[in-house]
């Protein structure tokens, strides 16, 4: 880091200020819809910040699999669910208890990596890019059994969520 | 094969038996009573087997103990054998326990059905009586304590379900508890000598045992009590032989026991199990000579017994009651010999008694199975009716008399000979008189019996000879009741194979050979006479009458013999004196201490306590997540705090 | 490149909201979006860890996790919104605070 700012470093915060603020957006935006184009954005901004860590690869999964599988599914839910929603009821109760606990969370965190003192390699130009092959590799080598399992159980889940959102037999 | 090396087939063939009958009994045809009895001829067969083998090993000098088995428990220096000895103690007791177990099993078939029809449960007495066998000859054949006191109780247990046989009869049911508890109170002390001996010795094999007491190692470790630990195991384990063979002042179980089939009668209460005792103090004789004052108590206890349990026999009316104070009487006979250390002649006596004590129940029975009536004053005149019940009756009787020349005068009379040589004249007289009372209440059974008028018509038309089913187990048994006592001579002995006679054969701390002596035969035969002499001048036909007077001219001494000493009274008047209202404490203990305070108070606390607890469990997730975030950053928290 | 400690703190903030999210929340649904904000924040920490060639996690190993814990998110996504439709369907909302059933 001895090197100054750099473009990399300055795409890095632009990412994370939009990830932060989308993020927010998504927890206290009134309108639900609204809230999960929020997530769809900060989604992306990962996607970006994965980018910058050099991991394409990832940064593809996200898009393809968050940003697109996941929020089509949960705007579904939110069409299925939306029967007589109200404004006002987007909150819970707790809601000043819930902000002062998760600030606590964050503080915490944020405390721990500070005090911690991180090795890591002196420039930046040590750090080898991740490379696709190698993470294939990986994967189909050394991964390939949980790989496999992993592929059971999203299948599994999937039937199970078809079974547990199929009307019943006597449900109509 | 070596048989004698095998000897647990004995064992284990009635085992398997009891298995399927006691799975498949009920759905057997004739209740599976063929497996039973295949058994007990399969176990007669085979001791013929292990007794070739085991005088095989005598005769080429490889000495008269063969010892073999597995570690049953094996536990750091813990260790319980599961081992089986065959010496010629335990061929004696194989010998009994199969032959009258094998004429009880046929005889069973008819006894147990009522006019060709299977008694309620005929399965079931099969199946206990087929575990008897198994329990009874694990117990024989056991070389250790621990095993034979797992059978001993297996016996007992198998004792108390066949007198709770006919367990619709309230008396069945007060008799079997009667049994199960009083020998339970023996048992305590055997388990406790036990492991006093266990203790001392660290072993829990006979042999060991036996070495270490004559070696004086059976101490307590800080040497307080001396030899007094010795005598004190030693009496622990006599307190169980004494429960088991209903010695006084446990016999009281032994009469009561009486409520059971007859056959039942024959085979636990008459010829195994209660000799169980006499085995027990037999196969660990050196001990008990070892231990000062412990044959004198086996003396004593034997003598008292013998003596009252004879005067009781004379009162009695019911025929297995007097059958069953005779047993009592004869086993004492036995410890007597025992506490003189003649081994051999208890032996022999206790295998002569089983066979004619066997046959005489047997012949009890089946007068009760075609009368139906076991009061002996309303029966009479029955042997011109059932000439051959009457023929064996008569003979086995002579024989308990001590008539020569039948095996119960032989086995008697030795015992006269080693009390003379081992005690002094005193309990020989004493002895003397009990074997004339035994004459004079058997002849005097026999007497009311099948002599004099038919005392009921109702009985004595009912009254013929049964089937050859019963009749020749009694048959069989008044046979062996002929022969087996001439095996005491040396030279029938030597003739069957026992090289140097039977008494030889059976191991004598000091060799006592078959003394026969002249006059002594003389003195106990004539007292025998004496006896039937006695009876006939008091009960035969009109004589009847002396009794009468005899019992009017003392009729409160009368009263005190027929009500068998009051000991039952006693006993009760203990159990509601003191036992009762001991229980009763403890009982209060148990539910208010134990239960309301140790274990209610408690589980009440914890009961309010989460009564009132549970209204944080609010149900609401939210809640939950709240509570999960504030404890991981309270934990987060005071980790950066603890940081270091 | 961002400095480590920087992608860290980012990561913080952003798994700090998540929770808020998921504390301050009502609807099934919405607390579903926070909690996937969460778990992408601990796989970007993972693909931090990995990149940094951290001593402990100096290895492709992070970013495998990464992917592993795309696909079960995957899975768990589609679990989850399955149960909320079902607990719509019996109580006709999606709103937490009225499902209180899960206690004594």
């Amino acid at each position: 880091m001895e090197d100054g700012v750099t473009a990399t470093q300055v795409v890095f915060w632009i990412l994370a200020v939009a990830m932060l603020l989308s993020a927010i957006g998504v927890v206290t935006v009134g309108n639900i819809v609204y809230a999960a184009l929020f997530f769809i954005a900060a989604l992306a901004s990962i996607a970006g910040v994965y980018l910058i860590l050099t991991v394409e690869f990832l940064a593809l999964v996200q898009l393809l699999v968050y940003g697109s599988a996941v929020v089509i599914l949960i705007l579904f839910a939110l069409m299925l669910t939306r029967a007589r929603e109200r404004p006002q009821a987007l909150f819970g109760r707790s809601r000043p208890l819930g902000i002062a606990a998760s600030l606590g969370l964050m503080a915490a965190l944020i405390g721990g990596i500070v005090a911690t003192t991180w090795t890591t390699p002196e420039s930046s130009a040590a750090i080898q890019p991740v490379g696709l092959q190698t993470i294939g590799d990986a994967i189909f080598t050394i991964w390939i059994v949980p790989f496999i399992i992993v592929g059971v159980l999203l299948s599994i889940a999937l039937d199970g969520a078809i079974m547990l959102a199929s009307p019943d037999e006597d449900d109509n | 094969m070596i048989w004698a090396d095998h000897a647990w087939i004995l064992p284990a063939i009635p085992a398997i038996s009891f298995v399927v009958l006691f799975l498949f009994g009920r759905k057997l045809p004739r209740g599976g009573d063929f497996i039973s009895v295949g058994s007990a001829l399969a176990v007669f067969v085979l001791f013929f087997f292990v007794l070739e083998s085991h005088l095989d090993w005598l005769g080429a000098g490889l000495g008269g103990i063969r010892n073999v088995g597995t570690d049953w428990i094996n536990f750091d220096n813990f260790v319980v054998r599961l081992g089986f000895t065959v010496d010629s103690i335990a061929i004696v007791m194989i010998f009994v326990v199969s032959t009258v177990a094998l004429m009880v099993n046929i005889y069973s078939t008819n006894y147990l059905r009522h006019h060709g029809k299977p008694e309620p449960r005929y399965w079931w007495y099969f199946a206990v009586l087929s575990l008897f066998v198994s329990a009874m000859l694990t117990l024989v054949l056991a070389d250790n304590l621990l095993l034979m006191f797992v059978a001993w109780e297996g016996v007992g247990l198998c004792s108390f379900l066949l007198i709770g046989f006919y367990y619709e009869r309230r008396s069945a049911v007060e008799a079997a508890k009667k049994a199960f508890v009083t020998t339970r109170l023996g048992d305590v002390g055997l388990f406790i000598g036990i492991i006093l001996f266990w203790r001392a010795t660290g072993s829990f094999q006979i042999s060991d045992i036996i070495a270490a007491a004559e070696a004086g190692r059976v101490n307590d470790l800080p040497q307080v009590m001396g030899d007094g630990y010795l005598t004190l195991s030693t009496l622990m384990l006599f307190l169980g032989a004494a429960g088991k063979s209903a010695q006084v002042p446990f016999h009281v179980w032994l009469p009561d026991a009486m409520e059971g089939p007859t056959p039942v009668s024959a085979l636990i209460h008459a010829a195994t199990m209660v000799v169980a005792g006499v085995y027990l103090v037999a196969r660990l004789l050196p001990v008990f000579e070892v231990a000062p004052g412990a044959s004198n108590v086996v003396l004593a206890v034997g003598l008292t017994t013998a003596l009252l349990a004879g005067v009781m026999a004379l009162a009695q009316n019911d025929i297995k009651r007097v059958l069953a104070y005779s047993t009592v009487s004869q086993l004492g006979f036995m410890f007597v010999a025992l506490g003189v250390g003649a081994v051999g002649i208890a032996m022999f006596h206790l295998l002569t008694h089983a066979f004619f004590k066997a046959c005489l129940f047997l012949g009890s029975g089946s007068v009760i199975h075609m009368t139906e009536e076991q009061d002996a004053r309303k029966l009479g005149g029955l042997w011109w009716r059932m000439p051959v019940t009457a023929s064996t009756f008569i003979i086995s009787s002579v024989a308990l008399a001590g008539i020569p020349p039948l095996s119960g005068f032989f086995s008697k009379d030795e015992i006269f000979v080693a009390t003379l040589g081992g005690a002094n004249t005193v309990v020989a007289i004493l002895l003397g008189l009990a074997a004339f009372l035994s004459a004079l209440y058997m002849a005097r059974l026999v007497i009311i019996t099948f002599f004099g008028p038919a005392k009921d018509l109702a009985v004595i038309k009912r009254a013929r000879e049964a089937d050859p089913t019963i009749l020749i187990p009694l048959v069989f048994l008044t046979v062996l009741t002929f022969l087996v006592g001439f095996v005491a001579f040396d030279q029938v002995g030597d003739a069957l194979g026992f090289p140097g006679g039977i008494n030889n054969y059976i191991y004598f701390p000091e060799p006592h050979d078959f003394h026969f002596s002249n006059s002594v035969a003389a003195v106990t035969g004539t007292v025998s006479l004496l006896g039937f002499l006695t009876a006939w001048w008091f009960f035969w036909g009109r004589n009847s009458r002396r009794a009468q007077a005899l019992r009017d001219f003392q009729p409160r001494l009368a009263a005190v013999v027929e009500n068998k000493f009051y000991f039952d009274e006693a006993y009760q008047w203990g159990i509601d004196r003191a036992i009762l209202p001991l229980a009763r404490l403890v009982s209060w203990f148990d539910r208010m201490i134990v239960n309301d305070t140790g274990i209610n108070a408690p589980a009440d606390a914890t009961r309010y306590a989460a009564y009132w607890l549970r209204y944080h469990v609010t149900g609401r997730i939210p809640d939950y997540a709240l509570l999960m975030v504030v404890g991981v950053a309270l934990a987060g928290g005071l980790a950066f705090l603890l940081r270091g | 490149m961002p400095a480590l400690e920087h992608v860290l703190v980012v990561n913080a903030i952003l798994f700090g909201i998540g929770a808020m999210g998921v504390l301050t929340r009502r609807n099934a649904v919405l607390i579903l979006l926070s909690v996937e904000l969460m778990l992408n924040a601990v796989s970007l920490n993972m693909v931090a860890f990995a990149v940094y060639g951290h001593v402990d996690f100096g290895n492709i190993t992070g970013i495998v996790f990464a992917f592993f814990i795309i696909v079960i998110a995957a899975a768990e996504v589609a679990l989850a919104l399955g149960i909320v439709v079902r607990t719509f369907r019996n109580r006709a909302t999606a709103n937490v605070d009225e499902v209180n059933l899960l206690k004594w």
